[in-house]
């Protein structure tokens, strides 16, 4: 009996080693080791740190990846030069499923020509964090003009505890300023990101004991789901209501960056792309309300609800990665770019 | 309940495992009780309001069956007469059933587009399983009826039915093949071989579903979905979209069969293969002796032959065949599509006959020779086998049209695939997948061979089963949380049948 216990204990850790050589031969994405490296408030990638990413269970959309100089997944290092123009965002300025040349800071130093574009993307933030990239990158390279391509729900996200914060934060009740920074990897994680099975159970299938304990065993009658939220491919759109935290928000950031936007500053204002190629937009005042802060604090805003429906009039062709995937694709990123580059210019 | 949730595997398949060989120790009869208990709230935990109506056709049968075997003296025409009576009924009675559930919101919804009435029955809720429930006691009544099969024991007639493993999508199984499993004192004694090569095969199944099938149905998702919807495929679109299909249908099915054998094997019972390599097949008649093998079994047995077969003449012959398959194709579902696909196959196989005897016995041997032809006749076979496909699984028939013109006419296309494109997906990684697929299902040793060789070795080296059952058990409890952390679990196509 105890041998056969051997035996089958050999069989297990035999397969658990044949899935780990496995899992290395595929693209799984590997560590991204981020941390506070080259400010305290900003979260980037260790300095030309190469790593892996993909999608989903199926590895879908695998890219390998490399940070620049200052630790951003950019087509460039980042040096001084006020003739550059700071891309500002999230992981949708990262586009980490696209290829190198299709990513919105590659697109738009093509769409600007002469011009060079420091891509600083950061996946996980929101705005007051991207104030403080605005920051950085004009006390370091000298930057006057900025472009920021905000997600629609980057205002909300701006509240303390929204899961989309590296550092600068505001109290979703006082609307008090709060630091809210990523703690470092614990043990278990250090060690784990050395397996590529650990990754791939970790990274790619996003394994949690309570989700497996919810959908491996759900309750026979299903709860409702909140009927203010709905999800979509991962990226939590609220269902639009004017909200005080709207101008608190909008307010922290514009006075936080004044002294630093020297030159232009382009917002482009992303939209509900699956709603207008359904042809079913609602308003959402919330959204409309940071267009006006937007422009009384003397930004120029891209808007895109107009550029991306004139392209759906002409065009079957659907703006996201998937419908697994909520980002922009290499088209809608083209869009964004050039509209982006005209305002610019 | 489906094979591939925690339910089943961390629940479910323990307890009665546990439970079917605790009780055997004391009473064969109660473990067959038990597992026939178990095999009907499988089946109830599903859909519990048609437990019923499977126990209700079960007793029915069971009584009917016993009508048709009672023992007669084999001169008295009058009780042979009485006994084919029973037959029709119990043949007619299961048909009825069958036919009311599956055919008759089409029947009517023809029939008023035909004729312009305006009838209304309701939607008729098809319950999971009926087409193989209700083929697998046809068979035995006309077991009893032919060759004076008989079974004395509910508990035994009960199990052979609902047996868990082949409830819902088979395989179709004939009495002979279980009924002497159910009396064998052996298959009540836990067997260590059985259980570790009966795990090894279910985990290929779940492989091949989780991972490859479902791997792949996306590609098929997006182009028929769109394409029922009124949307045209490109050319390289509209092949992709039926290449794959035709995997993807393969290893959903087969992965199925294989999870069903294994966990057969764990209660030391073997089902019959349902599946050997069938797109290795050089010409149609190879691929239907190869494909769902236990249907085809059926149709040829129960339908063709008893329609007449070869025996009346060659107009017959082709015209039972047709027939046969047009039927097979009904039994898939009730739309004109299955009847068409149903069709084609007829049409394939008399096409292959008539050549084969145009050719005469002679040169057919000589051209079976060839490697040359065989390769032709291969790339043939699968050409006529993936166009079908497509009227498999279309859901409309404009759908199907869409995609079978777009596979022939060769419209230009711009360099995105709009279909692919908006599903974010590439046509180059969809290549990819086909050919990985293609290559496993049409090179790589088939479960069968697999499964064979496993049991030998589990069971003449108890050790290396363990090592195996230790390798399984992990394989099993990655694929399954893969599969819940996904956050879709999907059926398998067969359920639908």
């Amino acid at each position: 009996m105890a041998r056969k216990l051997s035996l089958w204990l050999v069989g297990v850790g035999g397969f658990l080693l044949l899935l780990e050589l496995f899992f290395r031969l595929l693209p799984v994405s590997t560590s991204t080791e981020t941390g506070y490296y080259i400010d305290p408030l900003i979260l980037t990638y260790p300095p030309h740190h190469h790593w892996t990413t993909s999608t989903g269970w199926d590895l879908r959309n695998a890219q390998r990846l490399e940070s620049n100089n200052f630790g951003f997944v950019a087509s460039r290092d980042f040096e001084r030069n006020d003739q550059a123009v700071a891309l500002i965002g999230d992981s949708f300025i990262e586009s980490s499923m696209l290829a190198a040349t299709d990513r919105p800071g590659a697109q738009l130093e093509r769409a600007l020509g002469s011009r060079p574009v420091f891509a600083m993307g950061n996946p996980g933030t929101a705005l007051l964090d991207y104030a403080e990239r605005i920051r950085f990158a004009h006390e370091q390279f000298g930057v006057r003009d900025f472009v920021v391509l905000m997600e629609r729900g980057d205002v909300k996200q701006a509240l303390c505890g929204s899961g989309n914060i590296n550092a600068q934060c505001l109290d979703p009740k006082t609307f008090a300023p709060h630091i809210q920074k990523i703690p470092p990897p614990g043990k278990a994680k250090r060690i784990f990101r050395h397996s590529a099975l650990a990754q791939y159970v970790f990274g790619q299938l996003k394994f949690s004991p309570q989700k497996l304990r919810q959908q491996a065993f759900p309750p026979l009658h299903r709860v409702e789901s909140e009927p203010n939220r709905t999800v979509l491919n991962g990226l939590i759109s609220p269902i639009d209501e004017e909200a005080p935290f709207v101008d608190v928000v909008s307010h922290t950031f514009f006075e936080r960056i004044k002294p630093y936007v020297i030159g232009k500053l382009v917002i482009v204002i992303d939209s509900d792309r699956s709603a207008l190629f359904a042809g079913q937009l609602k308003p959402e005042p919330s959204r409309a309300r940071f267009i006006e802060l937007a422009r009384a604090a003397g930004a120029i805003v891209v808007d895109t609800e107009p550029l991306f429906q004139a392209h759906f009039d002409q065009s079957p062709l659907k703006l996201n990665v998937g419908p697994y995937d909520g980002h922009l694709n290499a088209l809608g990123v083209n869009l964004i770019t050039h509209a982006a580059a005209e305002a610019l210019q | 309940m489906l094979f591939t949730t925690a339910t089943f595997i961390c629940l479910f398949l323990p307890i009665v495992l546990v439970g079917f060989f605790g009780i055997a120790r004391f009473s064969h009869a109660a473990a067959a009780l038990w597992l026939f208990v178990a095999s009907v709230f499988f089946y109830g935990y599903w859909m519990p309001e048609f437990t019923l109506l499977l126990l209700g056709s079960i007793t029915g049968n069971f009584l009917v069956g016993s009508q048709i075997s009672k023992p007669t003296d084999t001169g008295d025409d009058r009780k042979r007469a009485q006994s084919k009576r029973w037959l029709v009924f119990g043949v007619a009675a299961n048909l009825v059933l069958l036919g009311y559930y599956k055919y008759a919101n089409f029947f009517i919804d023809n029939l008023n587009l035909a004729l312009g009435f305006d009838w209304h029955i309701g939607r008729v809720i098809l319950p999971i399983g009926i087409s193989f429930f209700t083929f697998t006691q046809i068979a035995f009544l006309a077991d009893a009826w032919r060759k004076g099969v008989r079974e004395y024991k509910f508990v035994h007639y009960g199990l052979f039915v609902t047996y868990f493993p082949h409830l819902i999508a088979g395989p179709v199984l004939h009495h002979a093949q279980m009924m002497p499993q159910f009396r064998e004192a052996a298959t009540y004694r836990f067997n260590s071989g059985n259980f570790s090569a009966g795990l090894a095969i279910f985990a290929l199944g779940l492989f091949k579903k989780i991972v490859l099938a479902d791997g792949i149905s996306p590609y098929a998702d997006a182009i028929f979905k769109m394409a029922d919807a009124g949307v045209s495929p490109d050319f390289a679109e509209a092949w992709l979209g039926a290449v794959v299909y035709t995997l993807q249908l393969y290893f959903d099915f087969s992965g199925y069969s294989d999870m069903a054998i294994g966990l057969s094997w764990m209660f030391n019972v073997r089902l019959p293969f349902n599946f050997n390599s069938p797109y290795r097949a050089t010409n149609i008649s190879d691929f239907w002796r190869r494909w769902h093998m236990s249907l085809s079994q059926f149709l040829r047995d129960y339908l063709y032959i008893a329609l007449g077969g070869n025996r009346k003449g060659v107009v017959r012959r082709y015209a039972n065949l047709m027939v046969t398959m047009v039927l097979g194709g009904l039994w898939h579902g009730a739309s004109w599509s299955f009847i068409i696909w149903g069709f084609l196959h007829g049409l394939y196989l008399g096409v292959n006959h008539g050549f084969r005897a145009l050719c005469g016995p002679m040169l057919t041997a000589r051209l079976d020779c060839s490697r040359l032809f065989g390769l032709a006749s291969w790339l043939l076979t699968m050409l006529a086998v993936i166009m079908a496909w497509v009227l498999f699984r279309a859901e409309t028939l404009q759908g199907a049209s869409r995609i079978l013109q777009g596979m022939v006419l060769a419209t230009q296309a711009g360099p995105t695939h709009a279909l692919l494109w908006n599903a974010g997906l590439s046509l180059e990684v969809g290549g990819i997948w086909c050919a990985l697929l293609g290559v496993m299902a049409c090179l790589a040793p088939n479960s069968n061979r697999i499964g064979d060789s496993l049991l030998a070795f589990c069971q003449t080296r108890p050790g290396a089963g363990a090592l195996i059952a230790g390798a399984s058990t992990t394989a099993v409890a990655f694929m399954l949380v893969m599969n819940i952390m996904r956050d879709s679990v999907s059926a398998f196509i067969y359920f639908n049948f």
